[in-house]
């Protein structure tokens, strides 16, 4: 990690008005360089978080959170003669819905009473296509494939607190997620531990740091300066002056050194016992989620995004073990460690925490020749954290949109004859998620999601997860 | 400058005279084509030719005349231009940009009979235009004899054929950027001529040693990472640069996963191959892959999507060979409508893909006998036998001949017929969709051209730009060569779109590399270079047949940004210019003192490095801050650069780092 001398930092704060080259961005470089302090000296420490984890490829909702009681799922012959799975296989949650054996381990979470498990969640005119599907989850804005623009991004945007920080959100993906794309430029990184570049002095200088050098140097200075006329110069230079700005305020962060607490684990290929956890996948996916917990106990870095791939299966795609179960096996130890690791020594961080999971789609309820399906409509999401609606609280069962009152048998083949049916529009999840967790006046809904105010029908009735 | 078009006008001759002249033909009063066409030179006004002092006009551009539509050349498509601009129809408006070069008999009035002096100068031997032709010029009227009624508002293909901005911005995108040997070749010739050159495979390879001992010492054929650092190293070398960046392109475009295809291969009962066998099996049919859409970079698309469909890698990658009349998978169906041709939900439904899926049954792989690989029919072989050569097979059994209906009630329905059970000729329900799909449809000429565009011009294409490819699209049944010829040619490829891009990480980190190559990487590091690339592309998740989905790699605008891909550009610099052992060890010294800079000025240091980088792109208070950086310790103390001093060369490295990573760097 590049030594940040926050000395240098203040004192930045202190001239940059006067420097010529900084002059145009001084107010948002200032602030933004500067608001780790700032930003940590401002708020209480209730603020409230975020990871949301997207399973990308379009997980099998019906494998996932199985509907044992639409009993069309039941009929193997029918529906699923190689993927279907026995009541007696999988985890019961309200006598209708079970969990895949593979998510075993959200038993404890369930149990708990921090796991809100949703079903029958998608959009009115689903195109079917992964990129267009994931650009609509991810936007916010269903049928507007043009606005490269993240609802999480317009969030933190719209925030005057949050909009100042240069680390109020972090992308933890290979690419920035189109969540967080937008005019607030978000830190993205693959790999915590990868996000420096070294604490020689030589680094230091170049970035604009070294101990003794002039303020507004480096490359600090030069992706400071005003930006031209052409496309993505005022885009690209934010993105330098973020970058500076993270890195300092990452500094302490160190990843290689962090203990998880509570019984929480973050496997490792090469030392794990589990197969499920021996690849590639495995490794990014909770180094990931490590980094996350990581910047909920350390920093103030509010919502995050981290990608789980690989749920496109037209083709072997696995009933108890393979490729789809091995997904949801990590799914399930992700979850589980992050709640034991952020409740751990009665740590309340638990409490101010939400996990979302969702995928832009969910899969045809019958199986394809090729023991794998294709791409369906409706799908299932998980909300968990320590103040959700989940089991015994408020009377509920945890389980949302799948029970007798919400699905009717045949419900998975009610559109277009192989498709479930959807209930609810995901940007219902969102407006929940705003107003009940993260505390937008539900007023200013419209401008994280376009329209909010003006969708009318029962596909956009909250579904009281939260309370 | 007519001659480095003879790409151009020759195939341009060959290929469209056909069309063409029957819409010009439609167009031209039928009275004119009765009048001989020689008669037309000495038309003119009838003025009296007067002598006279300089007139007092605006300065015009420079042209060539008889080049209405100002692309550099004198082709059919001028007098198209003429006969469109005096004939429009409605509602087109046409614009002439420059009447001087419309004006091809100099009569300083445009009518039909520049058209026609134009086809006769083309077709039936008729004189040429009069200067400025056939090199840029001056219109020498200006200072008599004639009068000019005309004026040329805009030729800017004339003015900057080798205007230093020019040639970096050309070789930024139609190569993986400038070396300082290609921008001298560039500067003499001229954009025009080297953009044709690369279009008409005009150089080769064949001498080139550099590259071919590189590749000598890479098992391409067998190995993965070295696989992938063949494309590298064919980027950073091959004076094939735009066959090298349609590579990419269609590589990236028909992506395939080579982890797919291994576990496919990895999987066969028996097992068939060991994890080695099974790793050397896939690198050589993605090989194959790769040198095929290499060979097909300017074909016709058709053929790219037929390469492509019956590949071993895709058959495979997206379930083709599970595809079956009993029960169809539709993976390969929506992807080669989404993502290979006509463009996400871009006039096909669902029940277009589960048609196409049904047309497509039966399509899929198996062993063959040596010899009969490239034929589809040919009986299959057992998995396990060691002679055979994995290849695509039609297999009547599994193939739905009943009929089929795509894009059903649209005004391009497509039917196709029943055939007779297990008919060899169920294989063309497939070819039928792809010929029309490749073709004919205006959604793929659309989409495709769209997506090229985006690649050389700007990610907001310009309307006009994709009007006038799908245009050459439909007109040459998708000849990709055509319509690179049109996008690079343009106006707005050419002037109106500059560092309007953001380069992805390979064409970064090729791109540095190339910039300062110059007699500053010492023989032997190529391959460290190589490697280098390739590690920076696991970075970034840029690695050549290692992206899962089948949408390939994001190359456009935003997706190349976020805070991490700034960091790993400069990280890349680092190690580079300033590097670890390991590490190409790249002397920038000595490519300072190769091109001759004075080295002992830190001024001529800095303005060396922007402008072989940035040329015009870089401000006073970029020079500043440069010299600033140049002229100070590690610890940021003021202490002016020394050439005689042992810290010389760390400082020029440290530079390098500095200057290469300009948010310039990261734009095209």
């Amino acid at each position: 990690m590049v030594e940040f001398n926050r000395r240098d930092f203040l004192r930045l704060g202190g001239t940059g008005l006067a420097l010529g080259a900084l002059a145009p961005y001084a107010p948002v470089f200032q602030n933004r360089f500067m608001s780790q302090a700032v930003h940590a000296a401002s708020v209480s420490g209730t603020a409230k978080r975020l990871i949301f984890i997207f399973l990308r490829g379009g997980c099998d909702a019906l494998n996932t959170v199985i509907p044992h009681g639409d009993t069309d799922y039941n009929d193997t012959a029918d529906s699923r003669p190689g993927l279907y799975i026995a009541p007696g296989e999988s985890i019961d949650l309200n006598g209708f819905a079970a969990l895949h054996p593979k998510l075993a381990k959200l038993s404890e979470v369930q149990l708990a009473g921090d796991l809100c498990t949703l079903h029958k969640v998608a959009m009115n005119g689903q195109s079917r296509s992964h990129f267009s599907s994931e650009t609509y989850w991810e936007n916010g804005d269903p049928g507007n494939l043009d606005l490269e623009e993240g609802w999480l991004n317009r969030y933190l945007a719209n925030d005057a607190l949050l909009s100042q920080s240069p680390i109020s959100g972090a992308s933890i993906a290979s690419q920035l997620q189109t969540m967080f794309k937008g005019s607030l430029v978000v830190p993205q990184f693959s790999r915590l531990q990868d996000y420096t570049l070294g604490t020689s002095n030589a680094a230091a200088k170049l970035i604009g740091a070294a101990p003794n050098g002039d303020l507004g140097s480096g490359l600090l200075g030069v992706f400071s300066r005003t930006p031209d006329a052409s496309d993505y110069d005022p885009v690209l230079r934010e993105n330098g002056k973020v970058l500076g700005g993270s890195l300092a305020a990452l500094q302490t962060v160190n990843p290689n050194t962090y203990v998880p607490q509570g019984g929480a684990t973050y496997p490792d290929s090469s030392t794990t016992t589990e197969p499920d956890f021996q690849n590639g996948t495995a490794d990014r996916f909770f180094e990931r989620i490590k980094a996350a917990v990581q910047l909920i106990k350390e920093t103030d870095c509010r919502v995050m995004g981290i990608d789980l791939g690989g749920f496109d299966n037209h083709s072997n795609q696995g009933r108890l073990e393979g490729n789809h179960p091995r997904l949801l096996h990590m799914l399930a130890h992700a979850i589980q460690s992050i709640r034991r690791d952020l409740s751990a020594g009665g740590s309340t961080d638990w409490d101010d925490t939400l996990v979302v999971v969702g995928s832009e789609f969910a899969r045809t309820s019958k199986e394809n020749a090729s023991d794998g399906t294709d791409h369906g409509h409706a799908g299932a999401m998980f909300v968990a954290g320590g103040c959700v609606n989940g089991l015994g609280l408020g009377g509920v069962s945890g389980v949302y949109n799948a029970d007798p009152t919400t699905w009717a048998i045949g419900d998975i083949f009610q559109e277009n004859d192989r498709y479930l049916i959807m209930r609810t529009d995901y940007r219902a999840i969102y407006a929940e998620i705003m107003e009940r967790h993260l505390g937008v006046a539900p007023g200013d809904l419209d401008s994280i999601i376009p329209g909010w105010s003006a969708l009318t029908g029962s596909e956009y009735n909250y579904l009281n997860f939260l309370p | 400058m007519i001659g480095s078009r003879s790409l151009c006008v020759s195939s341009w001759r060959g290929r469209l005279p056909a069309v063409l002249l029957a819409s010009a033909l439609l167009t031209l009063p039928a009275v004119l084509l009765t009048q001989p066409a020689q008669g037309q030179t000495s038309q003119n006004t009838g003025q009296t030719p007067v002598t006279q002092g300089p007139i007092a006009v605006p300065l015009n551009d420079p042209f060539i005349r008889g080049d209405a539509n100002v692309d550099l050349g004198v082709d059919i498509a001028d007098a198209l231009r003429v006969l469109n601009f005096l004939f429009p129809q409605p509602p087109d408006v046409v614009t002439l940009p420059c009447e001087d070069a419309a004006d091809a008999n100099n009569d300083e009035s445009i009518n039909v009979a520049d058209a026609v002096y134009i086809l006769s100068y083309l077709f039936s031997g008729g004189a040429e235009p009069p200067a400025p032709f056939p090199a840029c010029g001056d219109d020498l009227d200006i200072i008599g004899p004639v009068a000019p009624a005309l004026t040329c508002a805009s030729y800017p293909a004339c003015f900057n054929d080798t205007d230093p901005e020019l040639v970096g911005h050309v070789l930024r995108r139609v190569a993986f950027g400038p070396t300082r040997a290609l921008r001298d070749h560039v500067t003499s010739v001229g954009v025009a001529a080297y953009i044709d050159e690369q279009l008409s495979d005009a150089v080769d390879d064949l001498s080139n040693t550099r590259l071919n001992n590189l590749l000598g010492d890479l098992n391409y054929t067998s190995n993965l990472s070295d696989l992938q650092e063949s494309n590298i190293a064919r980027a950073l070398f091959s004076n094939q640069q735009l066959r090298q960046q349609m590579t990419d392109f269609w590589e990236n475009h028909f992506n395939t996963y080579y982890w797919s295809v291994r576990g496919y291969f990895r999987g066969l009962p028996g097992p068939v191959y060991t994890s080695s066998e099974s790793s050397a099996l896939t690198v050589s049919l993605e090989e194959i892959e790769n040198s095929t859409l290499r060979s097909l970079g300017f074909s016709d698309f058709r053929d790219l999507v037929i390469a492509s469909a019956t590949g071993v890698p895709m058959l495979i990658y997206l379930d083709s060979h599970l595809n079956i009349a009993a029960e169809p998978n539709e993976n390969y169906a929506r992807e080669l409508l989404e993502l290979h041709t006509m463009g996400v939900d871009n006039g096909y439904t669902q029940d277009d893909i589960e048609e196409l899926s049904r047309c497509l049954t039966g399509w899929t792989l198996c062993k063959k006998a040596p010899g009969t690989e490239t034929d589809p029919h040919a009986p299959c072989l057992p998995a396990d036998d060691a002679t055979g050569i994995w290849a695509f097979h039609f297999d009547p059994a599994t193939h739905d001949y009943d009929a089929k209906t795509l894009f059903e009630g649209t005004g391009y329905q497509l039917d196709i017929p029943a055939r007779p059970a297990l008919s060899p000729d169920g294989i063309l329900d497939g070819f039928e969709v792809i010929d029309w799909l490749t073709q004919d449809s205006s959604q793929t000429a659309e989409f495709i051209s769209t997506k090229l565009i985006k690649k050389f011009v700007s990610d907001t294409p310009p309307p006009s730009l994709v009007a006038a490819c799908i245009a050459t699209w439909l007109t040459t049944d998708g000849d990709i060569q055509a319509v690179l010829d049109v996008i690079l040619h343009s106006d707005e490829f050419l002037f109106d779109h500059r560092w309007n891009l953001i380069e992805t990480p390979y064409e970064y980190c090729v791109a540095n590399a190339r910039a300062f190559d110059e007699g500053s990487l010492p023989p032997g590091d190529d391959e460290a270079l190589g490697i280098r690339i390739r590690s920076a592309m696991s970075l970034t998740n840029n690695r050549l047949f290692e992206w899962g989905t089948p949408d390939g790699y994001p190359s456009f605008g935003l997706d190349q940004l976020g805070t991490s891909k700034v960091l790993e550009r400069i990280d890349y610099n680092m190690r580079i210019f300033d590097g670890f052992s390991s590490d190409p060890q790249f002397d920038l010294v000595a490519h300072l003192n190769a091109a001759g800079v004075l080295v002992f000025d830190a001024a001529s240091i800095v303005s060396f490095f922007l402008d072989s980088l940035y040329p015009n792109n870089y401000t006073a208070e970029d020079e500043q801050l440069a010299l600033d950086f140049i002229n100070t310790n590690e610890l940021g103390n003021p202490a002016f650069l020394n050439w005689l001093a042992p810290d010389f060369p760390d400082r020029v490295h440290a530079f390098g780092v500095f200057v290469s990573s300009f948010p310039q760097s990261m734009k095209q």
